[in-house]
C-alpha cells in the first residue's frame, strides 16, 4: 500500500482546509486578520523527522501540543512551536508587550489553548473530510527540546508513516511558524490509503 | 459556450470543481498556479474564473488585484480554504463576484452559476 | 439524578471538577468538587441547560467548540488567561479562582449515548506560586544590580580618593624639598658664623648675611603662599564679590614692585585705560596680579621689560603681564599650573621658587569666574593672561 503523489495532493488540500479553519478561529478570537501561507506536506521516516528539526528549527525551548487518536485510524498529531513563535501567538491574543511576556507556565497554559485550536482544526478537518470517527486523548502540552518532545510521547513509534507540514502564518506582522506532524500507525496505513482513494474516487470532498 | 478557467494548485481541487460543474457544459480550462493563470487570462477572455487563494508564488489576491486594475469583465468566483471574514472583505473589494468556502457544496456552486448565467 | 447516571458517582471522589452534559447541552452530572468550588449544589443544576445556567457561555465562542466535541470532535481547552471563568468560582478572599477547563467527548456504550465531559482543574495556587517566584526573582535581580552599582560607586570614590592623596603626597614632597634647601642653607651659614664669629671681619659677615636675608624673604613668601593655598583648599577663604576698578589694583601693585624692578634694572610699564570696572573678589585678584608681576621680575634679565596691560574683551577684562625674560619650553609650560609636577626653576638672579604662586593664581582666577593661560617661547619671554568678569554696569 503506497502513498502516491495524488494522495499527497489530497492530504495537502485537507491540511489547507484545516489551516483555513484554524485561521478563522484565531481571527475571531484575536480580532486580527491572519495571513496564511501554503503549507508544504512531506511524507518522511522517523530518522528524517529528527533531521528536519535539526536543520530547520531551533532545537531547544520548543512548545508542543499533542493529540493522540484511535479508531479507524490510530496515531498521533503534534503541533510544535519555537518559544519565540509561541510567545508571539500569546502576544497576539492577550495584548501583552514583549517585555511583559515572560514565558512561563501561565503563558504556557494559554498557549495550550491556542495550540489546541490550531491542532484541532487540522486533525478535525482531516477526520471530517475522510468521514471517519476518531477517539481522542486529552491534549498534552509539553515544552523542552525536540528530543524530549518526541520521546515523551510513546505514540511516535518507529513503524508507521510520518506526515510533516510546516504551517506559516502571520498575525499583524508577527510571523508565527509551527510544525504540524501527523503520525499514522503502520497498522492503520492501509485504511488511511483506502479512505484517501475513496475520497479521490468520489471526486473530492464530501458535503456534511 | 461559456469559457471557464479553474485556478488551483491542487489536482484534487481542480478535479472536484470540474466534476461539480460538469452539468453546465462549460468549456473548461485549468491553471496550476498563479503565473500560468495570468498567462491564460491575458490570452483568452473567460466568462468565469474559479479562483483559489492559497497558492505558492503568485497567490489569488494578487490575481484579483491584476484583474481589478485591468478592469477585466470576467466574473471571479473565489473558492478558498481561507474562510476569514477579513479575507472575504478583501476579495469583495477587489471585485470578486462570489466567495465560497472549501470544500464547496454542489448546491452553492449551482446557485452562483445560476446568478452568473 | 437519574439512576442510569449513578455510575458517575466515582467522580465525586476526585480533586478535579467534573460536569457532564448530553447532546442537548443538558447537565446530567455535577460532581462534589464543583459543588465546593462554585457553591452550586448538584440537585440545583442537574437537568438544567448549560447555556441557560451560565449565560456567559451562551456565545459562539463556547457553543461551537462544545458542539463539535459532542459530535465526536477532538477535545477543546479553555485556559485561565483567556477565559476568566468558565464556571465562576471564588477563593475565600473573594479573588477569582483560576480554573483550567477541558471539554472532551465521551461515549457511554452501556447507555448508547454521547456526552461531553467538562473537567476543571484549579491552577490558582500554581499560578500564584509562579507569580511569587517571578516577583522574588525580579527583586533578587534588582538587589544584585543595586549592590553592583554600590560597589561600583565605592570603587570609583576610592579611586578618586587615592588619586587625591597621591597628588597631595607629591605636592608635600615638593614643598618639603623646596623648604629644605633654603633652611639647610640657613643652618649651614649660621653654624659657620657661630663657630667662626671672631675670625670674620664685619664685611665678610655682611656678605654672609645678605643671601640669608634674601632666602628668608623668599622663604617667608613661600610660606605665605602655602598658607593662602591651604586656606583656599579648606574653603576658608571667603570670596566677596564687589564692583571695583581693576586699574587701581594694577597701579598699586606696580608701584609696590617698582623698587624691586629698579634694583634689577628692569622696566616696569603699564598699558591700561583709566577705568575698568570688574565684579570680583578684590583680595584674590590682588594676589594674582602681585604674583604674576613678581614672577615676571624673577625671570626677566636686567635691562629687560615687563608690561602690564588690560582691556575689555567680550564680557571680561583681559589682563596681560608680558616680560622679555627667559621664556619657557613646551614641557615647562605644560607643568606650570599643575600641583603634582615639580617645576622649581631658578630665576635670572638665581631666585628660587616653587611655582606655588601660579597654582594659587589659577585657583583664584577660576574661583572668580575667569581663565588663566600663558604664551611663551624659550629665550623670547612670556605672556601671562587672565580674565575677570566685567561689572554689569557698563564701562565707559
Amino acid at each position: 500500500m503506497e502513498i502516491t503523489s495524488e494522495h499527497i495532493d489530497v492530504i495537502q488540500e485537507m491540511i489547507n482546509i484545516g489551516v483555513g479553519q484554524a485561521a478563522n478561529l484565531l481571527n475571531s478570537l484575536s480580532g486580527k486578520h491572519v495571513k496564511l501561507s501554503v503549507p508544504i506536506v512531506q511524507i518522511i521516516t522517523p530518522e528524517q523527522l529528527l533531521d528536519f528539526f535539526k536543520n530547520h528549527s531551533v532545537l531547544d525551548n520548543l512548545s508542543s501540543v499533542t493529540l493522540t487518536f484511535s479508531g479507524p485510524l490510530s496515531g498521533s498529531s503534534k503541533l510544535i512551536f519555537s518559544t519565540e513563535s509561541a510567545s508571539k501567538l500569546v502576544m497576539a491574543f492577550t495584548d501583552q508587550t514583549q517585555d511583559e511576556l515572560d514565558f512561563d507556565e501561565i503563558q504556557a497554559e494559554t498557549l495550550s489553548e491556542i495550540g489546541n485550536i490550531v491542532l484541532n482544526s487540522l486533525v478535525g478537518s482531516l477526520a471530517n473530510l475522510l468521514n471517519i470517527n476518531l477517539n481522542y486523548s486529552i491534549p498534552l502540552y509539553l515544552t523542552g527540546t525536540i528530543d524530549q518532545i518526541l520521546s515523551a510521547d510513546l505514540s511516535f513509534k518507529d513503524d508507521g508513516i510520518i506526515l510533516l507540514a510546516r504551517t506559516h502564518f502571520s498575525i499583524e506582522s508577527l510571523a508565527i511558524e509551527g510544525d504540524f506532524i501527523l503520525f499514522i500507525d503502520l497498522k492503520s496505513v492501509p485504511d488511511f490509503v483506502k479512505s484517501l482513494d475513496k475520497f479521490i474516487q468520489e471526486g473530492g470532498f464530501f458535503t456534511k | 459556450m461559456k469559457k471557464v478557467l479553474i485556478v488551483d494548485d491542487s489536482i484534487i481541487s481542480r478535479k472536484m470543481i470540474t466534476k461539480l460543474i460538469s452539468k453546465h457544459n462549460f468549456q473548461i480550462d485549468e491553471a496550476v498556479n498563479g503565473q500560468q493563470a495570468l498567462e491564460k487570462i491575458h490570452s483568452t477572455q473567460y466568462d468565469i474564473i474559479f479562483l483559489d487563494l492559497l497558492m505558492p508564488d503568485i497567490d489569488g489576491i494578487q490575481i484579483l488585484t491584476v484583474l481589478n486594475k485591468e478592469h477585466n469583465p470576467t466574473k471571479v468566483v473565489v473558492i478558498s480554504a481561507d474562510i476569514q471574514e477579513t479575507t472575504k472583505q478583501k476579495c469583495k473589494e477587489l471585485g470578486a463576484f462570489a466567495f465560497l468556502h472549501k470544500p464547496p457544496k454542489e448546491e452553492e456552486l449551482d446557485d452562483v452559476i445560476q446568478q452568473l448565467v | 439524578m437519574e439512576e442510569k447516571y449513578l455510575q458517575f458517582q466515582i467522580f465525586n471522589s476526585i480533586p478535579i471538577g467534573i460536569c457532564i452534559i448530553n447532546t442537548n447541552f443538558q447537565i446530567i452530572f455535577w460532581n462534589k468538587q464543583l459543588e465546593i468550588w462554585t457553591n452550586i449544589h448538584s440537585n440545583d443544576i442537574v437537568g438544567k441547560n448549560l447555556f441557560e445556567s451560565f449565560s456567559h457561555l451562551n456565545s459562539p465562542r463556547y457553543i461551537i467548540p462544545i458542539s463539535s466535541v459532542l459530535d465526536g470532535g477532538p477535545p477543546v481547552v479553555f485556559s485561565t488567561q483567556l477565559h476568566k471563568s468558565f464556571f465562576p468560582s471564588y477563593l475565600p478572599n473573594m479573588q477569582p479562582r483560576l480554573l483550567h477547563t477541558t471539554v472532551s467527548h465521551c461515549t457511554c456504550p452501556l447507555l448508547n449515548e454521547n456526552f461531553a465531559v467538562i473537567s476543571v482543574e484549579d491552577y490558582t495556587y500554581l499560578s500564584y506560586r509562579i507569580k511569587e517566584h517571578k516577583r522574588m526573582r525580579d527583586q533578587a535581580l534588582q538587589e544584585v544590580e543595586r549592590r553592583k552599582k554600590a560597589e561600583e560607586d565605592l570603587r570609583k570614590s576610592e579611586a578618586q580618593l587615592r588619586e587625591l592623596n597621591a597628588t597631595k603626597d607629591k605636592f608635600f614632597s615638593i614643598i618639603a624639598h623646596d623648604l629644605k634647601n633654603p633652611i639647610g642653607a640657613f643652618k649651614n651659614v649660621l653654624e659657620l658664623l657661630y663657630e667662626n664669629f671672631d675670625e670674620f671681619s664685619k664685611e665678610e659677615i655682611l656678605e654672609f648675611i645678605e643671601p640669608l636675608k634674601e632666602s628668608s624673604t623668599q622663604l617667608f613668601s613661600l610660606l605665605e603662599n602655602l598658607l593662602i593655598w591651604a586656606r583656599a583648599q579648606t574653603g576658608r577663604i571667603q570670596l566677596e564679590f564687589v564692583e571695583f576698578n581693576l586699574i587701581n589694583l594694577i597701579e598699586n601693585n606696580v608701584s609696590l614692585l617698582k623698587l624691586q624692578a629698579e634694583n634689577k634694572q628692569i622696566q616696569l610699564l603699564t598699558e591700561i585705560p583709566e577705568k575698568l570696572m570688574v565684579f570680583a573678589d578684590l583680595n584674590s585678584i590682588n594676589t594674582v596680579i602681585r604674583n604674576l608681576i613678581s614672577n615676571a621680575l624673577k625671570f626677566t634679565y636686567p635691562g629687560g621689560k615687563i608690561t602690564v596691560s588690560a582691556k575689555e574683551q567680550d564680557d571680561f577684562a583681559l589682563v596681560c603681564v608680558e616680560d622679555t625674560g627667559m621664556g619657557m619650553n613646551e614641557e615647562t609650560k605644560s607643568k606650570l599650573f599643575r600641583i603634582d609636577a615639580h617645576h622649581t626653576s631658578l630665576g635670572t638672579n638665581q631666585e628660587k621658587g616653587t611655582g606655588l604662586g601660579l597654582i594659587i593664581c589659577k585657583e583664584f582666577v577660576e574661583a572668580n569666574g575667569g581663565k588663566i593661560w600663558v604664551e611663551s617661547e624659550e629665550g623670547k619671554g612670556s605672556k601671562f593672561f587672565f580674565t575677570v568678569p566685567l561689572a554689569k554696569t557698563h564701562n565707559d
